[in-house]
């Protein structure tokens, strides 16, 4: 406290060997704001500690494919991507999620396609089945596979969030504009809500 | 009404076997002690060059690698500013648990502060930092300018609090200017505030920690009774005006001037004519504030609803059908899954409870303020030297260079790394 019991010396006269009533308020306040904040702390350590990390991720089956998931990310392209749980795709020929409804053909040519991005890779495995995936790099989340898989299909397409281009803001834009509170927080260990996975149904 | 059907299986194919799902794991949990591990080393490198090495170029150099760090690379997110909301959620609501990364990120900065004064604000903050590379050609805002809108963070913070603890929205977050300039990418809104912040920033010193960060309200308390703090010694100190000169933030306290000098008398006059007002400045902004908490409520989720769906069975009960009413897309899903007007009605209701209680505490809190910023206007200290002020100091190290008593002298050992 040298330096400054010799400016309170200096600048009030009193006598270097007393501290100064200043100086007493100063360290009790000092005093009772490191406590506030202990107990503060103090009281949301011992969750915290424990917690596991949550991150965001979208119920498909709450999903109505409005849309703002390519819009309203923080991210541009969005961190929200059209997935294929394959595990309950019907595989058919003509996939309304890959083409338009009424296509001049069910051929691949960019006429057909439902995708503004030609972002699903269609692929004959064997008569009459066909397999589409997701091309990530192209997909924008605009969900239009989606309403289309959905409408007229298993609803096998839908939505996910890739964690390994999500931020996880605290407060996500896309949550706050979603209109059906599709957004939900899953354990950082299994972020994922595929609907052809059984033990994450109905999480 | 169920909006799926169950899945269905696959066609029993002879040979091909279904894809993998591609499922990218999230940002591994290291980077979380990373982020604390980077946050500590960087109070304690900030505090070193404060007043160990007393070099305004390592803390600038410093704050770069902070902006780099903290901001472009890490995004700005954990940061302290945003943890002010999760720690009042987790005190509010039992449901919310505030990760320990983001207890870490709150309470460091301040145990930091009620030590040495306000590192995290020299070359830590990426918010900071940013504003600080770009401060150009400072011009001094008037005083009594800064000190009206030195009460807009309070305010700030007593909403972000609000919105936090009722836990409707996160708007420190969603209102920062910066986050998107740290994204490179962000709604037209975002980035031009960012851009008006950043231009006012060229010659207003740090507009954004000065008259909006809800953080620094929480620094400056502890900061003004920190244990240490960047001072101006007065043995030293030959009232060249210099440091003055040198601080673009207004943080140091002039000597009065002689017309400026008040008599005891008329300084008591005063005092008691502001002991008078006290309990209506109070009790009225709390009460002003109540009356704008069914405005406030709207921020919350549920609190929206209900005013919709209200409009909406107003609408029904006079004989229109839903059809005719326009409605977004919010309601039909509601309608969907929910549809239980009462239930509803009665959780909004208890969120507006929350808010008219949240408004009247935020009104006073504000009325506490604004009384302690007219008490230390009233209170006429006469000064015949320069003094910091230990709350709105950032310890940027811009006065150290400036100030003629503060080189070459023989007992700087003797007393450390104050400004002297």
């Amino acid at each position: 406290m040298g330096d400054r019991l010799r400016r309170n010396f200096l600048r009030q006269g009193e006598s270097p060997e007393k501290t100064s009533r200043r100086d007493v308020v100063k360290d009790a306040f000092r005093g009772a704001g490191v406590v506030g904040l202990a107990v503060a702390v103090g009281s949301l350590l011992p969750k915290g500690g424990k917690a596991e990390e949550k991150v965001w991720q979208i119920d498909p089956y709450k999903c109505t494919e409005c849309g703002k998931c390519e819009t309203h990310c923080v991210v541009t392209p969005s961190a929200v991507k059209a997935v294929h749980a394959f595990g309950t795709c019907g595989y058919c020929d003509l996939c309304t999620a890959y083409f338009v409804p009424a296509p001049f053909s069910l051929h691949e040519g960019a006429e057909n396609h439902n995708c503004p991005t030609d972002a699903i890779k269609r692929t004959y495995i064997e008569e009459p089945y066909y397999e589409y995936a997701i091309i990530e790099d192209n997909c924008v989340g605009c969900a239009k596979c989606v309403d289309g898989c959905r409408t007229y299909g298993n609803g096998s397409m839908h939505l996910q969030i890739q964690h390994d281009i999500c931020v996880d803001c605290d407060s996500c834009s896309i949550d706050n504009a979603c209109p059906s509170e599709a957004f939900v927080k899953l354990p950082a260990s299994n972020p994922y809500l595929f609907k052809d996975d059984m033990e994450n149904w109905h999480a | 009404m169920l909006l799926w059907a169950e899945p269905q299986d696959p066609p029993d194919f002879t040979t091909h076997m279904l894809p993998a799902d591609d499922r990218p794991e999230a940002a591994a949990p290291l980077f979380a002690i990373v982020d604390m591990a980077m946050l500590f080393f960087a109070l304690s490198l900030t505090t070193f060059f404060v007043y160990k090495t007393r070099s305004r170029k390592s803390i600038f150099v410093l704050s770069l690698f902070s902006l780099g760090y903290f901001g472009f690379y890490r995004l700005g997110c954990v940061c302290p500013i945003g943890s002010i909301q999760n720690i009042s959620q987790a005190l509010f609501d039992p449901n919310y648990i505030a990760p320990l990364v983001v207890i870490v990120y709150f309470a460091l900065p301040l145990a930091f502060s009620a030590i040495f004064g306000r590192s995290y604000c020299a070359s830590v903050c990426p918010h900071g930092a940013l504003q600080d590379a770009v401060l150009m050609k400072p011009i001094e805002v008037p005083m009594w300018l800064d000190h009206a809108l030195g009460l807009l963070p309070f305010v700030y913070l007593g909403l972000g609090i609000l919105f936090a603890a009722t836990g409707s929205a996160y708007i420190i977050c969603d209102y920062d200017p910066f986050i998107a300039i740290f994204r490179l990418t962000g709604s037209a809104n975002m980035l031009g505030m960012g851009a008006l912040f950043l231009l006012a920033g060229m010659f207003i010193g740090r507009p954004y920690c000065r008259y909006m960060c809800p953080y620094g309200v929480l620094l400056r308390m502890f900061s003004s009774v920190a244990k240490w703090n960047v001072e101006i010694y007065p043995d030293r100190c030959i009232d060249c005006s210099l440091c003055d000169n040198s601080c673009p933030f207004n943080a140091i306290i002039k000597t009065t001037p002689e017309h400026q000098v008040i008599k005891a008398k008329d300084g008591k006059k005063q005092l008691s004519f502001l002991l008078f007002l006290a309990p209506f400045i109070v009790i009225g902004l709390g009460y002003l504030s109540s009356l704008a908490a069914p405005t406030l409520a709207r921020g919350n989720e549920v609190v929206r609803m209900a005013y919709q769906i209200e409009q909406e069975e107003l609408a029904l009960s006079s004989g229109q059908s839903l059809s005719e009413v326009s409605r977004p897309e919010e309601s039909e899903v509601w309608r969907d899954r929910f549809d239980d007007a009462p239930a509803l009605f009665a959780e909004a209701q208890q969120i507006i409870h929350q808010f008219v209680v949240g408004s009247w505490i935020l009104g006073l809190f504000i009325g506490l303020v604004i009384l302690f910023k007219l008490y230390k206007l009233s209170v006429h200290r006469v000064r015949h030297q320069y003094v910091a002020d230990y709350g709105s100091c950032y310890s940027c190290g811009r006065c150290y260079d400036y100030c003629p008593g503060s080189n070459g002298l023989p007992d700087q050992a003797v007393t450390g790394g104050h400004l002297r």
